[in-house]
Parts: structure tokens; C-alpha cells; sequence
């Protein structure tokens, strides 16, 4: 009983000394150094969408896709170094106050525009996800933010009566049931309305910018006629060095992780029983750095003499038409399919064609995928597919070499291509061997 | 070959010194061909290319699917790493040894001249790296025909293209032995030289990995940034660096810029191999 009491007490000696230690350390309190500095708010277009970011006022240059609208702004701000994601970060909360006038555009010394601030409003009529972006500028930004406001005014109103009509329909099932009326089946539910996807953003002002590629000079004079002191940066506008077509190629046990084939160069390599989906992606190339820093302006990788593919939306016409020295052999259709998740100890993914299908009523789901099927023991040894369109023109950049690979070679195969050398080594110490050693009776 | 001028036999100035440097050429092709150190390093080389290679087999056998730019590419990069590294190490070793032994100013008393002697051993070099990578080039098609690889054109533009940047990795080792005239400063000379350019070219990349330390801005960027645009000068100048834009251009079909990169390869070789000829003349045979 005393052995208990002093346990007890020694327990609670140590709850009391763990909450009398807790106490906020002042290291937690620390806060970043925040800097007022002027720097410009940037909607970039790219492939479809807008990449939005800031450029700090030590950042000179600012870069943008050539012949797209993209929106600059200038703004006064906090900004701070965080060196967790060793990032810099605008405090928008503290401070965001938006610098008013005209942005010059020149070239050398030439002046080639002078924008006034404009109202815009960057919308996705049909989802984000569509990677379909449009921007509004002037006064078709507030007609189209009221078409939006509309709309969204409109689905709600519709859901509304979804759910009213969905109670109205539990209470006329349950008054059937409990009279006993309900002999047959009963009448379908009311439809759900379609999910609502229109996104946009809210009536911004800023400066509209399509331009040509080049190097420009961009600065904002302000209402009264003064170049505003640290607005003046570079402006690099670039255009895709090449267009082409991405493939995402989705191995039939192995959904969740495709293997991407983004340059027409690319050899496809399959094992005889391999079957794969493939699914082509519009996609551009771009200087490693340009495209870097358009999509991060802090991002310091790439180099100028390096390119990358930028992946835009899925393409959803056309057919893969696989070829074999320049024969027509095989024409694949683009088909909807179902990934089901294989249960029980295996644990993986299958792919079904969503309308042939009886399994798990997958037929009733959305598909999960549209693609084209490519499997590999129907096919030659080596062939080649292409894209084609719906008027039958075979799309820029969208060839693939195709090689069914051996994988079952003898040893002996294997260590063919070695043969060569081994045969030289041996040569080599053979002759080494026989001119360096003096005869047995002349040691 | 006699040194009596009765028994020269009377030759233009133009064959005498082609006749010299085919004398050296004969000379140093044998000693390198016969060399059990020449057939060990390519055969080093053809195994790391192979491992390359089988690896890709594997990838595909376990995974179903791979795909790949240019299968022979890192291969053909990795063998001819090896052999102009070797091959230039020799240069050095082999035109030091001749200085300090004295057996470079005894060929000079006869008729070669500082030309024929440069001319005589890059030829030599050019026909080993040729023999290298002809057993190399021979054992990269019995893969792609046994396995099934593709072996595009532009992997034989890759492999001509190492040729010049084989040679300009020689002549910089020959220029720098002439030079310096003796094998220690040669090879500390080009160790170095080689050191500053693989730290340029990976320090950028290193420095990323190093954390900040300052409140509000990360001192070591415009460090990182210094590097990355000296590496994109000098990438112009590296036989490496030259070797894989030359590479990047074939696979990406830019035919004007794979011409570029070969036409400042030989460049670099001839220019090299010039300033060798200059430094034998100006700075004697003498260690």
C-alpha cells in the first residue's frame, strides 16, 4: 500500500513538473523581416490556364508567353524572405495596394505601347480542368462577371429545388409505403443538376499584355505623369520553340502510375504481353528557364541551352493509326474504360472497356479514362502509331516508334556484345605474355 | 633510318614530313593498339556501356514498358568518356616520358620536324580511338540486333562526332605536356583544369542542395547563378560539354547545331594541336 502511495505521488510530482515546464519559448514568436517594396502581380497564360505569381523588386526580369494575353499589375507590398521553403513571400494580407497609371511597353528606346489600368476577369466557362481560360478585359469584364454571377445564381437556385423536390419524393414514397400503394416500382428520383464548374475570379484591374517575342523594357508612369521609381523591369516574351503531342501510356495492371512519352523521338520499348492505354496530350516547347520561370518566378533552374515539354490539355478527337514501314495495319479508336481496384491480397488496378463490360456494373459509372488500346501481341515486332485527326491529317509531333523487346535471351546472347573486347583483352595478355617471358632455358 | 645525308632520299619538303609523321604514326599506333592497357580500358568502357544497356533490358522485362530517347546515347557517352580520358592520359604520359628521357630531342636531330611529330601522334590516336570504338560500335549492334534495341541515326551521329571530340581532348593533353615539358606539371595541369570544369558544372547544382541562412535573402543564389552561366560558357569549350550538346542536337534532329558543335570540335582539336606544334618549336625538345 505504500509502494502504491509513493508511485501514485511520484506520477503526479511528474504531471505538475511537465505542466509547470510548458511554457511558450521565444523562439516561436520570431517573425520575418518584412520589406515595403514594389512588385508586379502577373497572370501568365499558358496552355490554357493562368499561372498567377509575383516578381519582387529584385527580380528584374518578368517572362510571358508571345502572342497570348497575359495581365500584369504593379502593387505595394510586404514581402519577406521565408527560409523554411527558402522562398520569397508576399504578406498580400498586411499590405496590397494597387499603383494606378499607364504601363509603358518599349523596345530599345522605342515606346510600343502605353496601357491604362483595365478592368479583367479570367474565366473557366467549362471548369479549370478544361484548361480553356478566357480573359475578359474592359467593359466585357463586368458583363461577363454578371453572366457569371448569373449563372451561379441559377445553380444554386437549382439545387435548391433539387433538394425540395428530393424531399418531396422520400415523403410521397414513404405515404405509399406505410398505405401500402407501392405494388410496382416506384417512380425514378428527381435528377441532380450538373455539377456547377464555371470558375472565374473576381473583377480585377491590371494591364493587359500581348506581345510579340522579344526583349522589352516595361515601366508604369503614374496619374501625374512620373515614371513610378522601381517599376522599370525586363520583359521577356517567348514563344514555344515546337509543338507536339504527349502521350500518357497507361499500363493495363498499373493505372496509377503511366509512363509519359513527350518527344517524338521517343522509342515506346513493350514486352511481348504487355497491353497499355494511351492517352495524347497537346503539349509545347519551351526554354527550360523561360518556361521555369513562368511558372515560378523565384525558380532558378534550367539552363538557356535546355528545353522542356509543357503538358496542356487532353486531346479528344481523332484516331491512332499504327503503321509498319509506312503500311496502314491497324486503325484504334478512341474507347471510354473503367480502372477497377483488384481487392484481396494482389492489390493492383484492371482496366475494362467501360461499354462492353459486365463487371461490378461498371457500364453504370462515369468512365475513368478515355484512351487508345495498344496491345502488344496483336502488334509486330516494330511499327510506329500516329494521331490523326478527324479530316484524316496525321498531327505534328504525334509519331512513336514501337519495339517489342526480348527479354528471354539465352546467356550466351547476352554477352554477345562484349565478345569483341574480351577477344582483344585475350589477344592482348596472350602476346603480352609470350614476348615478355624469356624461354625456360634462357632464365 | 639512317642519319647520313648521302642515304636521305631526295624528297620534297612536303613528303619528307609526311613521311616523318607517318614514321611516328606507325610508331605510336603500334605501341598503342598492342598495348594490353589500351585493350583493358576499352574493355572497361564496353562493360559500363553494356551495364547501361543490360539494365534497360531489365526495365523492360520487369516493368512491361520503358521508354527511352536515345537507348545508346548514355552508353555511347559513358565509352567514350573512358577511352578520350585514357587516351589523352597517355598522350600526356608518353610525349612527358619522351622530354624527360631524351628521346624526343634524338628524333629531332634526324628529319622531323615539330609538324610531322604532332601531326604524326594525333593520327596515332585517331586510329586507337577508331579501334576502340570499333569493337565498342561492333558490340552496341549485336545488342541492338539481338534485343531488339533501336540503334537510330542519330547514335552514328554521336559516334562520329566523338571522333573530334576525342581528338581535342588529345591535343589539350599534348598541348599542355608541350607546354610544361614534364609529366607531373602535364598531368597536375590537366587534373586541374579538368577538376575546374566538373566543379563548375556541378557546383551550381551542389549549391542548391546547401540551406539558407539569411533572414531575407539567400547569399549563396547569386553564387549559384556565377556558376551556372560560367558552365554555360565553358560548355562551349568542354569536350564533354560539346559531346552531349552535339548528342542533344541529333536526338532533337537540329542539324545546324550538331554542325556547330563538330565544326568547334575540330576547331579546338587543330587549334590545340597548333599551339603543340608552336610550343615544340619555341620552348625546344629539351625537359
Amino acid at each position: 500500500m505504500k509502494a502504491f502511495a509513493y508511485r501514485w505521488s511520484g506520477c503526479l510530482c511528474l504531471l505538475v513538473g511537465l505542466l509547470a515546464g510548458r511554457h511558450p519559448s521565444p523562439l516561436a514568436a520570431q517573425d520575418p523581416v518584412r520589406r515595403e517594396e514594389l512588385v508586379y502581380g502577373v497572370n501568365a497564360y499558358l496552355g490554357g490556364v493562368y499561372e498567377g505569381g509575383f516578381y519582387a523588386q529584385d527580380q528584374g526580369t518578368i517572362y510571358l508567353l508571345a502572342d497570348a494575353p497575359s495581365v500584369v499589375s504593379l502593387r505595394r507590398t510586404l514581402v519577406y524572405f521565408w527560409p523554411i521553403t527558402n522562398r520569397l513571400v508576399a504578406d498580400w494580407g498586411a499590405l496590397n495596394q494597387q499603383i494606378t497609371g499607364h504601363l509603358e511597353i518599349r523596345r530599345g528606346r522605342r515606346l510600343q505601347a502605353s496601357i491604362p489600368l483595365t478592368e479583367y476577369v479570367i474565366q473557366y466557362p467549362a471548369g479549370r480542368e478544361s484548361r480553356r481560360a478566357q480573359l475578359h478585359a474592359g467593359a466585357a469584364a463586368r458583363r461577363q462577371w454578371s453572366e457569371f454571377e448569373r449563372q451561379r445564381v441559377q445553380y444554386r437556385q437549382a439545387v435548391g429545388r433539387y433538394y425540395q423536390d428530393l424531399v418531396e419524393y422520400r415523403q410521397a414514397l414513404d405515404a405509399q409505403i406505410a398505405a401500402g400503394e407501392l405494388e410496382e416500382a416506384p417512380a425514378a428520383p428527381p435528377a441532380e443538376p450538373e455539377p456547377f464548374v464555371f470558375a472565374s475570379t473576381e473583377v480585377n484591374r491590371g494591364y493587359p499584355v500581348r506581345l510579340p517575342p522579344g526583349r522589352y523594357t516595361i515601366q508604369v508612369r503614374d496619374d501625374a505623369g512620373q515614371v513610378m521609381a522601381g517599376s522599370r523591369r525586363q520583359l521577356v516574351i517567348f514563344a514555344p520553340a515546337q509543338k507536339g503531342v504527349a502521350y500518357a501510356v497507361v499500363p493495363h495492371d498499373r493505372y496509377t502510375f503511366p509512363e509519359a512519352s513527350d518527344d517524338a523521338g521517343e522509342v515506346i520499348y513493350l514486352r511481348r504481353d504487355a497491353l497499355t492505354y494511351l492517352r495524347p496530350f497537346a503539349q509545347e516547347e519551351f526554354r527550360a528557364p523561360y518556361l521555369n520561370r513562368l511558372l515560378d518566378s523565384q525558380s532558378a533552374e534550367g539552363r538557356f541551352d535546355q528545353f522542356a515539354w509543357h503538358q496542356e490539355a487532353e486531346i479528344e478527337q481523332g484516331a491512332l493509326v499504327v503503321r509498319r514501314r509506312g503500311e496502314i495495319i491497324r486503325r484504334i479508336e478512341r474507347r471510354p474504360y473503367a480502372v477497377r481496384q483488384i481487392t484481396g491480397a494482389a492489390l493492383g488496378y484492371e482496366i475494362h472497356d467501360q461499354t462492353t463490360t459486365d463487371i461490378e456494373r461498371l457500364r453504370e459509372r462515369r468512365p475513368d479514362f478515355y484512351g487508345y488500346r495498344l496491345d502488344a501481341q496483336d502488334l509486330p515486332a516494330a511499327f510506329s502509331f500516329g494521331l490523326e485527326d478527324d479530316q484524316g491529317q496525321l498531327v505534328a509531333g504525334s509519331t512513336r516508334r514501337v519495339k517489342i523487346v526480348r527479354t528471354d535471351l539465352a546467356p550466351w546472347l547476352r554477352a554477345l556484345p562484349l565478345a569483341p573486347c574480351v577477344a582483344v583483352l585475350v589477344w592482348s595478355g596472350v602476346r603480352r605474355r609470350r614476348f615478355t617471358r624469356l624461354p625456360r632455358d634462357m632464365e | 633510318m639512317s642519319l647520313d645525308p648521302a642515304h636521305l632520299p631526295a624528297e620534297s619538303p612536303r613528303v619528307a614530313r609526311w613521311h616523318a609523321a607517318s614514321v611516328i604514326w606507325v610508331r605510336d599506333c603500334r605501341a598503342l593498339l598492342l598495348s594490353p592497357g589500351t585493350a583493358s580500358v576499352t574493355f572497361m568502357a564496353a562493360l559500363a556501356a553494356y551495364l547501361f544497356l543490360v539494365n534497360y533490358g531489365y526495365a523492360v522485362g520487369e516493368s512491361g514498358l520503358t521508354i527511352l530517347s536515345s537507348t545508346f546515347h548514355l552508353p555511347v557517352l559513358a565509352f567514350v568518356a573512358i577511352v578520350a580520358l585514357y587516351l589523352t592520359l597517355a598522350a600526356i604520359t608518353s610525349l612527358a616520358r619522351e622530354y624527360e628521357r631524351g628521346t624526343l630531342e634524338t628524333l629531332f636531330y634526324g628529319p622531323i620536324d615539330n609538324v610531322a611529330f604532332v601531326a604524326g601522334k594525333m593520327a596515332a590516336y585517331a586510329c586507337a580511338y577508331l579501334a576502340a570504338l570499333t569493337l565498342g560500335g561492333i558490340g552496341y549492334l549485336l545488342h541492338a540486333l539481338a534485343s531488339r534495341f533501336a540503334f537510330p541515326a542519330s547514335t552514328w551521329a554521336v559516334i562520329g562526332l566523338s571522333v573530334p571530340v576525342t581528338l581535342h581532348l588529345v591535343a589539350f593533353g599534348l598541348c599542355l605536356t608541350t607546354l610544361s615539358r614534364k609529366l607531373r606539371a602535364g598531368l597536375g595541369w590537366f587534373l586541374a583544369i579538368a577538376a575546374v570544369f566538373a566543379g563548375v558544372q556541378f557546383g551550381s547544382e551542389l549549391i542548391t542542395l546547401v540551406p539558407a541562412s539569411n533572414q531575407y535573402y539567400n547569399p549563396l543564389r547569386f553564387a549559384q547563378q556565377a556558376l551556372e552561366r560560367t558552365g554555360l560558357v565553358l560548355a562551349w569549350g568542354s569536350p564533354f560539354g560539346l559531346l552531349t550538346k552535339g548528342a542533344e542536337a541529333a536526338r532533337r534532329g537540329h542539324v545546324g547545331q550538331f554542325l556547330t558543335v563538330l565544326g568547334l570540335s575540330v576547331f579546338f582539336a587543330a587549334a590545340f594541336a597548333g599551339i603543340s606544334m608552336r610550343a615544340l618549336l619555341r620552348r625546344g625538345v629539351r625537359a
